[in-house]
């Protein structure tokens, strides 16, 4: 069983190696966001090894503790076994939120860099918004979601802005400020489909792509179960 | 042709002035007028040249000045470092400095070598410690063992970087 979490840890660390090379050209907040998942999963293991060999050590009475008086030997390395197994369980459980969190802000890291950056210029921008807003003319509701999906693609310009507070004023104009998120997601998956783009951006496009083929979140799950695993 | 020396490569009109002084004194004149103009010409010619090869390496410096002053300007990188590890990476051999957005490709390049290097930023200064926090110490001391309560309070990032740094070591019995 250990050979056998051993090789599923090993792996996982292989795969994700292979990914923080697909991280290169996508800046500075993904390597951050990586590395952090990485303290977290790397961690995970280590704590269910460390309490593993701490409840043998109690086991085998090679801790050194006394029972308090009135209590048993036996009853105290019961006490303190059920001790470091909750102390254990509540650090891995920790670790895991923190890996899945760490997960999801290097998703929407790479989600962020892919998604064009706005004119400089004030002049510019005020005129992509009134292009946009002869494109929406019309329409309400989710018909106007619908419709900021389907332009996007069409205009790195009207690209920018929409995914811009611009677009994000637009939803709560029609009171659906709630639909940012779904919408910034269609819009990345559309422009993954995209060829091109800055070299920031077909760096994002290419990590993000490898992020979902490494299975990044399957693999916090396999370091997960390892640690509680090697805990016992 | 033999009697038009100038004319005769087999002639050289630059060996001496045996033959010049055997021509008139028109052809003489003429002949040391069109010397006197090939010598300027000589003379512009290697000031051209000089200049032609300092342009050269002005586009090369200005080049090299831009990046630099780019990187200083920015702030958050050693300009010197950074322009160390970009050259080593080859990111900027392809950097225009006369394209529009040279910049922003630029910092693009310093965001993500920032992101792999984390060392290259500048470091805060350290902080010091309060009167009041006596020798309990803190979440950065290595030395304090936190326990399950602790931990129980902690964000999982907290969690995360107190078991990096050994503060749950008593916790769990671990032994470094």
């Amino acid at each position: 069983m250990a050979d056998e979490l051993t090789d599923v840890i090993t792996q996982s660390d292989n795969v994700l190696a292979e990914f923080e090379q697909s991280l290169k050209g996508t800046g500075e907040q993904s390597h951050a966001a990586f590395r952090s998942l990485r303290q977290a999963t790397m961690a995970l293991p280590s704590v269910g090894t460390a309490a593993a060999t701490s409840i043998a050590r109690v086991k085998q009475g090679q801790d050194a503790s006394l029972p308090p008086e009135g209590v048993t030997l036996e009853a105290h390395r019961a006490a303190q076994i059920q001790q470091l197994t909750g102390d254990a369980h509540t650090i891995i459980e920790k670790l895991r939120q923190a890996s899945y969190s760490a997960a999801d802000a290097l998703e929407n890291t790479l989600h962020d860099a892919i998604l064009p950056t706005p004119s400089k210029e004030s002049g510019e921008r005020m005129l992509r918004r009134d292009e946009l807003s002869r494109v929406l003319a019309g329409a309400k509701g989710q018909a106007m979601i619908g419709k900021m999906v389907d332009t996007i693609g069409a205009n790195p310009s009207w690209d920018a802005e929409l995914l811009s507070d611009h677009g994000r004023a637009l939803l709560a104009s029609e009171g659906m400020s709630n639909e940012w998120g779904n919408f910034k997601r269609a819009a990345v998956g559309k422009l993954m489909q995209q060829a091109g783009g800055t070299e920031r951006q077909v760096a994002a496009k290419s990590a993000l792509a490898a992020f979902h083929r490494s299975n990044v979140r399957g693999r916090i799950t396999a370091y997960h179960q390892a640690a509680r695993m090697r805990l016992g | 042709m033999a009697d038009d020396p100038i004319g005769d490569p087999s002639v050289d009109p630059t060996a001496g002035d045996s033959w010049l002084g055997q021509q008139s004194a028109e052809v003489q004149q003429a002949i040391r007028s069109l010397r006197s103009e090939n010598a300027k010409h000589r003379t512009t010619n290697k000031v051209l040249q000089s200049q032609i090869s300092k342009l050269g390496d002005s586009a090369s410096t200005i080049r090299k000045l831009s990046i630099d002053n780019h990187l200083l300007q920015k702030g958050t990188v050693d300009p010197k470092l950074a322009r160390f590890y970009l050259s080593e990476e080859g990111q900027l051999d392809d950097i225009d400095v006369s394209a529009e957005d040279w910049t922003t490709l630029l910092d693009d390049r310093v965001n993500d070598l920032l992101g792999r290097h984390p060392e290259l930023k500048g470091k805060a200064p350290m902080p010091t410690r309060s009167s009041t926090s006596g020798s309990t110490g803190g979440p950065g001391q290595p030395s304090m063992q936190l326990s399950r309560a602790d931990a129980q309070m902690m964000t999982p990032e907290q969690v995360a970087a107190a078991f990096q740094s050994g503060h749950f070591d008593n916790l769990l019995g671990r032994k470094r």
